[in-house]
């Protein structure tokens, strides 16, 4: 069976499965998640007619987005009218509903890939990250939540996304990989405040570091630093690309009004 | 017993089998990797060991705010399979190639397990879509209706979403008599068709006493389980009887012919000068008789006067309030002793899902200001002319010994005209 030597993706050296000649073949593991994201797609557009109906926090986002286009909600009014990504689709006769359903799909598709990804950074096994790839296309909540469209798939691409940058920040001590961790984790805490765990987290993992002498004690003001500007330079990002759905947005707004008021009276 | 309900609610994330999987498959890199420090796992665990501490620390409600514990748990549930006969001592019987087929096939299992539970789908959730389309096609045939929405949670925005319609969410349950019955007083003479979706079945005796045309028009479950179950019934709204009323129409320039003075309000209007909205700066021409309510300030954005493109006479009131959701009111000058029954009837067109409130505001016997009492919601579901007659109930105030009637505009723009009150015996 071919072996590769090198993995391209990930830059991580032969695992010992694959020194004892038993792991897959680069073709057959792209082969392998190929399979499992269109299984993925499939048992999600079944699920979407078999139970169909949208969450509430989906038409509370909908509701949000067109109180945007109707330009309602004055307390928008720095924004521009309406998400960016959304004219293109509209103009080509999509509704916001197929819109969101075909977004959370992608980023459905995009956690499974994020979790193989983790699990052969992690683990070093093809057959480990596989076997995750394909628990979590078919993971019954996860279907839920991307079938009744709320905001979940989301926040989990974004933070997961968010740790594996970080993961690969470990692995090669590379400090752009926290710069891009920051700006992932803050895209994920403008869904949900729940993300600011990874915050702690990524510290949790530093001291571990510190600990296994991977890093030194000086090095966590540079991190900390680079990690918090990505953050928030993220949740500028996805204010402005995406815009802020649903509760959080208000919390923000109260945030966003305060420090404009600093800066600008 | 709230922390109990969210590591409930965290383990179902898995759900429970391949959660508790993922966590012996932790305990079991631990065993094995006992003497050594492989540093990602390490962190991996410990992530997964934070999220659910901290999630059962914040405790949460839906197991959806979990699911960020999948990442670590799926890697841990699929390490498991492969390294499981590791620890053992008979693992020496089994070479490399038949422990990954053993670990292989296990994970199949589990995918196959979970492929059955996600295929084994709730026939039932489609019951939004079906109840706003049983609403729809009957109200067809309605000149006008509403729907009312009883439980109080927020689906009635799944409701409101499928019907393409502005629904009314009721706060005070329905099921009980006095309520449902208040509830079809107010809103019968305003509509000729009123449906109501509950979670509960309405009270036989009301079924039995009430009125004929109040019927079941569907029922569905919502859930698999069949615990849950969604009712729409119908109800069919009457003109109050004309007998019954009596005496002079107490609201006077109550079909808006009459303007006021320009002069009249511009000491009320100079309270607000110096939030600089133009809405305050602006002339127009209001009744005589009528004036902006309470809970106006710099937010203001609408129009009132009383415009020539009048559904009656020379001069209608046209409202419009270009701020959803912040109320935008105005109130008849002249007070009603509070010591009859009374009707108001009025005619209206506006644009359609425009909602507004119908408000007393209370004042005792040396006319001082107690409160205010909403009478009721009304949304407008076209944008034809209606005639609407409502029962005005009885002051919440004991000591209040007069009233002024008020509308307040939430949405939308409505045209008013002909406004009566009068005795109803």
């Amino acid at each position: 069976m071919k072996t590769c030597t090198k993995n391209s993706f990930l830059d991580i050296p032969i695992s010992f499965f694959e020194k004892l000649g038993l792991s897959l073949s680069k073709k057959q593991e792209i082969f392998c998640l190929s399979l499992t994201l269109i299984y993925c797609v499939f048992i999600h557009l079944l699920n979407y007619y078999l139970e169909g109906s949208l969450s509430r926090d989906a038409i509370f986002y909908l509701r949000s987005i067109s109180f945007l286009y109707s330009n309602n909600d004055n307390i928008m009014d720095f924004l521009p009218k309406g998400p960016y990504y959304v004219y293109p689709f509209l103009k080509f006769g999509f509704s916001l509903e197929q819109l969101l359903r075909t977004a959370n799909i992608i980023f459905s598709l995009g956690n499974v890939v994020l979790i193989y990804l983790l699990g052969k950074a992690i683990f070093n096994s093809v057959n480990i990250a596989l076997s995750a790839a394909l628990l979590l296309s078919v993971n019954p909540r996860m279907l839920d939540v991307s079938v009744s469209c709320t905001l979940e798939p989301a926040y989990l691409f974004f933070s997961g996304f968010s740790a594996y940058c970080a993961v690969l920040f470990f692995k090669h001590k590379k400090y752009y990989w926290v710069l891009f961790a920051g700006i992932l984790l803050g895209c994920a805490t403008m869904i949900r405040h729940e993300s600011f765990e990874c915050f702690i987290l990524f510290n949790i993992a530093f001291l571990y570091a510190l600990y296994c002498k991977k890093f030194k004690f000086r090095d966590i003001i540079p991190v900390n630093f680079l990690l918090l500007a990505g953050t928030l330079s993220g949740q500028l990002i996805y204010f402005y690309v995406f815009q802020i759905p649903a509760s959080p947005k208000y919390v923000y707004m109260a945030f966003w009004r305060a420090f404009k008021e600093i800066l600008f009276g | 017993m709230t922390y109990l309900y969210s590591l409930v609610k965290i383990f179902s994330v898995g759900p429970l089998p391949v959660f508790i999987t993922g966590l012996v498959g932790i305990f079991l890199f631990l065993v094995i990797n006992r003497k050594k420090s492989d540093f990602f796992p390490i962190i991996l665990i410990m992530a997964a060991i934070f999220m659910i501490l901290w999630r059962v620390a914040v405790t949460i409600e839906s197991a959806r705010y979990a699911l960020a514990i999948l990442f670590p748990i799926l890697i841990f549930t699929s390490y498991f399979p492969y390294h499981f006969l590791q620890p053992f001592p008979f693992e020496r019987f089994f070479n490399e190639k038949v422990k990954i087929g053993i670990g292989r096939f296990l994970c199949i299992l589990l995918f196959l397990i979970l492929t059955a539970k996600v295929l084994h789908y709730n026939p039932y959730a489609d019951c939004y879509i079906r109840v706003s389309q049983a609403i729809e096609a009957d109200s067809e045939k309605r000149h006008s209706s509403i729907v009312l929405y009883t439980k109080g949670d927020s689906d009635w925005l799944r409701f409101e979403y499928y019907l393409k319609r502005k629904i009314l969410s009721v706060d005070r349950g329905l099921a009980k008599k006095e309520n449902l019955e208040e509830q079809l007083s107010l809103y019968s003479g305003m509509y000729d068709g009123i449906y109501i979706i509950s979670h509960n079945m309405l009270p036989e005796s009301v079924e039995e006493s009430s009125r004929a045309g109040f019927s079941e028009l569907m029922s569905t479950f919502s859930n698999r389980h069949r615990r849950k179950k969604f009712y729409v019934y119908f109800f069919n709204g009457k003109p109050i009887a004309g007998e019954k009323i009596s005496g002079e129409n107490l609201i006077h320039n109550g079909g808006f012919e009459v303007i006021a003075p320009k002069d009249k309000h511009l000491n009320y209007i100079q309270r607000y000068e110096k939030v600089n909205n133009p809405f305050f700066l602006q002339p127009r021409n209001i009744p005589d008789n009528w004036m902006f309510g309470l809970y106006l300030g710099d937010y203001t954005e609408a129009k009132l006067e009383a415009t020539e493109d009048a559904i009656s006479g020379k001069y209608s009131l046209y409202i419009e309030n270009l701020k959803d959701n912040h109320r935008f009111s105005f109130y008849c000058e002249s007070p009603i002793p509070l010591n009859k029954s009374y009707l108001l009837a009025f005619n209206y067109q506006g644009k359609a899902n425009t909602c507004f409130d119908l408000e007393y505001y209370f004042y005792s016997e040396k006319n001082s200001f107690l409160g205010n009492h909403k009478i009721g919601t009304f949304i407008v579901s076209d944008s034809v002319l209606h005639s609407a007659e409502i029962l005005l109930p009885p002051p919440s105030y004991p000591e209040a010994k007069y009233a002024r009637i008020c509308f307040s505009v939430y949405s939308g723009a409505i045209l008013l005209d002909d406004i009566s009150l009068r005795i109803y015996d």
